[in-house]
């Protein structure tokens, strides 16, 4: 199973002391038909958990077919940032459609999770978020999916 | 001339005295009596009076002569009346019209002396009836008051030998007397029942006549008139055994006349129990009477708080013992309820001084009212204790509260004051004397969909069953109050809002594991309510895949609710929400739970970790204790999870092996630290 959106607002201090983790409305786990889970299906958690491989770039004609993927599900159409003529979303998916979204599909994995956790890591031992927020945890420009999307393993150096 | 006319003298005798000394027939003898006077009085006599006689002994001076009881010639006729001829009559009144006003000692005039001993029937009335002088004043002997102020209508009825046509005569002839009142302040009316003798015999058509009256002059107002002794008509009639539908009338004209009580402190129905044992032997149909005279009272409160003159007897004690029709006792339980907790003079409660009605009960549908009645008195005054462990009283309050919620929806007023006691009812020095088990009945029995309205009655201070009801009761609304009575919300803005949920804060009623309250203090809980059931079932189905034991570091769920669900939470709740009263902190805060369909109840945390980090509360320690255990958590729900997934995304900063050693990211940790 994984959580799906390990933030810091989401990891509660009890009153014995222990850390709990809460809300799991965005969570990921096996469902008993097989069918296979992919990142996004559901309940999209804050975006500023999420790991590069979460976001995309379209480009002019898959933003149109974005638009007509989402058309009839307005409210559940993930957020885009556009600056200087890029376009990125995050690689939501919509159930129960035939059609296929304008980007590849991204299985849901503990890898979620796992980066999720290491940007708590560093806000923690810094005092800082690796990449900027708003108060809901979400990015909120271009840039900084830009940013995200750049990361490798020279990252940081 | 004196001895002539006592001792019968013919007529011619007499003629032969007279002319002899014409004079004689004005000379009196040492009785004051002129000859004519003598032969009025004559009780010798037999056979009527001689006409001619008396028009010999006749003369306007005689006419005006008294006797040593100040009585005119004219008197004297009226008392002999039915031995004298109209005629004879006629010519005394002649010979002085103003004998027609003239007093005797006691202040009467021939008109007032005309209703003594017998009837004097409509001529002679209409004679005495007559103006004293053809034309000019009205001031006639109708209008006479003697020495204790009646005027001849009051003294009529008080002697009750007149019939209505008389009496109808006497008011046309001057029709203010209807309403005049003589020394002692009674009224044509209250004359009429003041004597045990006359009272009984009074006939509908009489007290009609006098109710009717003449003119501008209503005799109606009469039947509340007070006389000296505070009495009224009503009050002498039942004490003299007046007729029941003379009573009845006068109930009828004015029913409050039978709630007032007299100088004594006695309704007229107290003055029934002066004659009872007359009652009993009429006959005739005592329970009737009395419920006549018991209804009016039974709607003033006034009247239901009046204990008569032998004290102690208020009328819920007349009317339990007997066997009367429902109404009454309802009334008078509604009028004055604390009288269900008054003893009589023999120190029974009404309760109990109705029991001894049990043996009129005759079928079943007696049976069905008596015991009604019995459910009525004990809603005023529970605390008897040979009846609040009655069983078949306590099944006939089930029964009466089961149905009356199931048929109407709502209570009637004896069934609310049950109600209210059945849940508030606590005894201090025993914990087993309340009434848990029966209101448990009462729950049980009903639809569900009626749960709210019996917890939506108040009590008289207007405070819910909530907040009255015994511990135990209060534990067992909680059982069945599943989801909304379970909590105590917080009257803060909910701690957070999204455009598909809202988490508020609360408090968990503690129940114990028998499902009692306990004594600790109420738990501190979040509720999270969710418009999506997508993110309710993922809340609900991703923490059942691990159990208590695998994980400390998941805030639980201690339960949870939908309205597409069909556990018993789930349909409880679909009932709870329904209560606008439980409701109202969180409609207070917008929450419209019809769009909220489901929610989750959490122990609630002291903080979240951002809140403790960026308030400075944070130690190193801390940093490394929390990641180590979300870290834990985080490996717990991967390795667990139904899902099986492929490392498919290669994370670049962080390997999973590295995650994997906890030691490692503590010292790590650490070392970012320093």
């Amino acid at each position: 199973m994984v959580h799906g959106d390990v933030t810091l607002r989401n990891i509660i201090k009890m009153s014995n002391g222990k850390y709990s983790i809460s809300d799991f409305d965005s969570s990921y786990y096996k469902l008993t038909n097989g069918q296979r889970t992919y990142f996004g299906q559901h309940k999209i958690s804050s975006s500023g958990c999420l790991p590069p491989s979460a976001f995309t770039i379209l480009n002019e004609e898959e933003e149109k077919a974005f638009e007509i993927y989402w058309k009839s599900r307005a409210t559940d159409k993930p957020t885009t940032w556009s600056s200087s003529g890029a376009t990125y979303t995050t690689r939501s998916v919509r159930r129960g459609v035939k059609i296929r979204p304008p980007y590849t599909r991204m299985k849901a994995s503990k890898s979620l999770d796992v980066w999720a956790f290491g940007l708590i890591l560093y806000y923690m031992a810094t005092g800082k978020h690796l990449f900027s927020v708003d108060k809901d945890n979400n990015v909120c420009s271009a840039d900084v999916v830009e940013q995200i999307l750049g990361w490798d393993d020279n990252a940081g150096m | 001339m004196h001895h002539a006319v006592k001792n019968g003298a013919s007529k011619d005798i007499i003629r032969c005295l007279i002319e002899s000394s014409p004079e004689s027939i004005t000379v009196q003898d040492n009785h004051m009596n002129a000859p004519l006077h003598a032969y009025l009085k004559n009780e010798k006599l037999e056979g009527s009076l001689s006409s001619s006689i008396i028009s010999m002994l006749l003369s306007p001076t005689v006419a005006s002569l008294v006797d040593r009881k100040n009585r005119t010639s004219l008197h004297l006729a009226v008392i002999a009346k039915k031995i004298i001829r109209l005629k004879a009559l006629r010519m005394i009144i002649d010979a002085n019209r103003n004998s027609l006003l003239a007093k005797d000692s006691h202040g009467r005039t021939p008109l007032h002396i005309a209703f003594l001993e017998e009837s004097v029937g409509m001529d002679i009335l209409k004679l005495l009836l007559q103006d004293p002088i053809q034309s000019g004043i009205h001031h006639r002997a109708a209008m006479v008051e003697d020495n204790l102020g009646k005027l001849p209508l009051q003294f009529a009825c008080e002697n009750g030998i007149s019939n209505e046509q008389e009496l109808s005569a006497l008011i046309e002839a001057h029709p203010m007397s209807i309403i005049a009142t003589d020394s002692k302040g009674r009224s044509p009316l209250h004359a009429l029942f003041i004597n045990k003798k006359v009272a009984k015999s009074v006939s509908v058509a009489t007290v009609l006549a006098l109710l009717a009256g003449h003119g501008d002059f209503d005799g109606q107002c009469t039947v509340k008139m007070e006389d000296e002794y505070s009495s009224l008509p009503i009050h002498y009639a039942v004490k003299n055994g007046a007729a029941s539908e003379v009573i009845a009338m006068l109930i009828e004209t004015q029913p409050e006349s039978a709630c007032i009580p007299n100088g004594d402190g006695d309704l007229p129905i107290h003055l029934i129990f002066s004659r009872r044992n007359e009652i009993i032997e009429d006959g005739g149909e005592p329970l009737d009477f009395l419920q006549m005279l018991i209804r009016p009272v039974s709607l003033s409160r006034e009247a239901c708080k009046t204990s008569g003159s032998a004290g102690s007897m208020y009328p819920i004690h007349i009317a339990c013992n007997y066997f009367l029709s429902l109404d009454i006792y309802e009334n008078i339980l509604r009028s004055y309820p604390k009288c269900a907790k008054m003893k009589n003079s023999e120190g029974l409660l009404p309760l109990e001084v109705f029991q001894s009605q049990k043996s009129n009960v005759k079928n079943e549908s007696d049976a069905s009212i008596f015991m009604t009645i019995q459910v009525e008195i004990f809603a005023r005054n529970t605390n008897i204790d040979q009846f609040k462990r009655n069983d078949s009283l306590l099944e006939s309050i089930v029964s009466r509260i089961q149905s009356e919620i199931s048929n109407d929806g709502v209570l009637s007023e004896t069934s609310i004051i049950l109600w209210v006691w059945l849940c508030s009812y606590d005894n201090p020095d025993d914990e087993n004397d309340n009434y848990t088990d029966t209101v448990d009945e009462i729950f049980n029995s009903i639809d569900r969909d009626l749960f709210n309205d019996l917890l939506s009655i108040k009590d008289d201070h207007g405070s819910s069953i909530n907040d009255i009801a015994c511990s135990k009761v209060k534990t067992l609304i909680q059982k069945h109050y599943y989801f909304v009575g379970k909590f105590i919300f917080e009257p803060v803005p909910p701690i957070h809002r999204s455009h598909d949920n809202v988490i508020v804060g609360a408090f968990l009623i503690n129940l114990n594991d028998n499902g009692e309250l306990s004594s600790e203090i109420s738990k501190p809980v979040v509720i999270k309510f969710m418009m999506k059931s997508d993110s309710y079932r993922r809340e609900v189905e991703s923490r059942s895949v691990f159990d208590d034991n695998l994980t400390d570091n998941v805030v639980h769920i201690l339960f949870h609710f939908s309205l597409d669900g069909n556990r018993v939470d789930d349909i409880r709740f679909k009932n709870d929400i329904q209560d606008e009263k439980l409701l109202e902190p969180l409609v207070a805060q917008g929450i419209d739970l019809q769009y909220y369909r489901s929610a989750i109840v959490m122990e609630r945390g002291m903080c979240d970790v951002e809140d403790e980090f960026n308030h400075s509360l944070f130690t190193k320690a801390d940093t490394v204790k929390c990641l180590k255990q979300v870290g834990k958590a985080l490996l717990t729900f991967h390795d667990h999870g139904q899902c099986k997934f492929h490392c498919f995304i290669h994370t670049k900063v962080i390997t999973y092996s590295f995650f994997k050693s906890v030691y490692l990211l503590q010292i790590w940790s650490m070392v970012m630290l320093h």
